[in-house]
């Protein structure tokens, strides 16, 4: 009778505790699948972003039994199919392995150079067109005040006057321009094909820039921000065009990616030669992207404003990301 | 872009990405496609890299902490193809919002409202 009684209190007690334990055990199972298996895509940049991808999805899972079979589907079959698609010798993979490596080689020597910074942007231009695009611009924030710094072509074709924006001019995208969507979305934009309807949807500048885009056959685009520190910088954009025959004339998702990374170094590297005097004491406020949207909507800034190459970025929205755990980190 | 290979699994989550909702990351597109989503990712990331769809982080503004959704949306010219597309394959776009898809049925067809008054 006692032996009963005793084995019907440590079942009430151990059955309970051993469920508990199946559950906690099974998330963190499901975690780790998850990780091993984005581990195994192949590209590391593809991996972390996978794994990202798939622990938030998991978070929005319920139950653990649930999430560790939702892990189990992942693994069986997402992996061996994303690694067969970013496996060496794919286009995905290619891409980034070959042309690209060599370019990014090219524009970091550049970066790492002691130029100034007119010079070092107007150099990772001149690597990047032809070989990459047609057309090569990058802006940069002064003030409110969005300027074009470098605007680099093909072939020596220049847009007559008037038409596109030259290098040392105040340029103001409308909205929806995929510049400005660059902006907005602190996110790569890429248009792949550039047809009539397509360029409908992305309001030019002006007219005269939508009669040289269309005399010049734009196939493809892509804008990324010029983004460091919590500090938007900028845009870059890459233009193809009927300049130059080649053989892939739009850009493709790995092209995405590649200019992703080149604005970023691009970023840092002018983030870093920024000598103007820092407020270091002063507190960034944060981004919130309508206020920038409204910057930008409140018109060409004065001749006073340009002429003033001090006059911090203040004036424009940042914001500082914080401390956010990464991947694997145990906080999930 | 073409698309190399079209299944059905394929035009199941083209018609789940035609949802008006702004906010698809992969498991949701898996349940309104009523597809596993394991399954989905690679499609997924194939018609990414076709340029059909684009995907963004999650805003960092977001009150909770953790790692962040990828949200997905057909690509502006992504968009008009996976309709032709769907157009051919199965007449019209099929809304699929719903937090469970319904069975692959030659049901009713409704479009998304969001389509209405389009010209094709």
């Amino acid at each position: 009778m006692t032996g009963g009684m005793l084995g019907f209190v440590l079942f009430a007690i151990m059955v309970p505790l051993l469920v508990n334990e199946a559950g906690e055990l099974a998330r963190a199972l499901a975690r780790y699948l998850l990780r091993w298996g984005a581990g195994r895509i192949g590209p590391a940049d593809q991996a972390e972003r996978y794994e990202e991808e798939w622990l938030a999805d998991l978070e929005r899972i319920p139950g653990s039994m649930t999430k560790l079979a939702y892990a189990c589907g992942v693994v069986v079959r997402s992996v061996p199919r994303l690694r067969a698609q970013f496996r060496p010798g794919s286009r995905r993979a290619r891409l980034p392995g070959i042309l690209p490596g060599r370019i990014m080689n090219a524009i970091d020597a550049q970066l790492a150079g002691s130029a100034e910074i007119e010079a070092t942007l107007q150099n990772v231009a001149e690597i990047l067109v032809p070989q990459f695009a047609d057309h090569c611009f990058i802006d940069l924030l002064q003030g409110d005040a969005l300027v074009r710094r470098v605007a680099r072509h093909a072939g020596n074709w220049m847009p007559p006057p008037g038409t596109w924006k030259q290098a040392g001019e105040q340029i103001r995208y409308p909205e929806g321009h995929f510049c400005q969507r660059a902006m907005a979305r602190l996110d790569t934009i890429i248009v792949t094909d550039m047809t009539e309807d397509t360029a409908d949807r992305y309001p030019p500048p002006s007219a005269q820039s939508m009669a040289v885009a269309r005399e010049v056959g734009i196939t493809s685009v892509l804008a990324a921000p010029l983004y460091a520190r919590g500090m938007l910088l900028g845009a870059m954009s890459l233009v193809r065009s009927n300049l130059t025959s080649r053989t892939e004339p739009n850009y493709a998702a790995a092209d995405r990616d590649l200019i992703s990374t080149i604005a970023d170094h691009v970023a840092i590297t002018i983030d870093k030669r920024d000598t103007r005097p820092r407020t270091s004491t002063r507190r960034r406020r944060p981004l919130h992207r309508t206020r920038y949207i409204l910057a930008l909507a409140r018109g060409p800034a004065t001749p006073e404003d340009l002429s003033q190459p001090g006059k911090e970025r203040a004036a424009l929205p940042a914001f500082q990301p914080g401390p956010r755990p990464r991947p694997g980190c145990k906080a999930w | 872009m073409r698309l190399s290979r079209v299944t059905s699994a394929t035009l199941d989550v083209l018609e789940a990405l035609m949802a008006p909702d702004e906010e698809l990351y992969g498991l949701k597109i898996a349940q309104n496609a009523g597809r596993k989503a394991g399954s989905v990712y690679p499609i997924l990331a194939r018609l990414e890299e076709a340029g059909w769809v684009e995907s963004s982080w999650e805003s960092e503004e977001r009150d909770e902490r953790g790692p962040r959704r990828r949200f997905y949306r057909l690509a502006p010219d992504g968009l008009a193809a996976a309709r032709a597309l769907l157009a051919e394959r199965r007449g019209a776009v099929r809304q699929r919002t719903g937090k469970t898809a319904p069975a692959r049925s030659p049901g009713p067809v409704a479009e998304p409202v969001f389509l209405r008054g389009v010209a094709r």
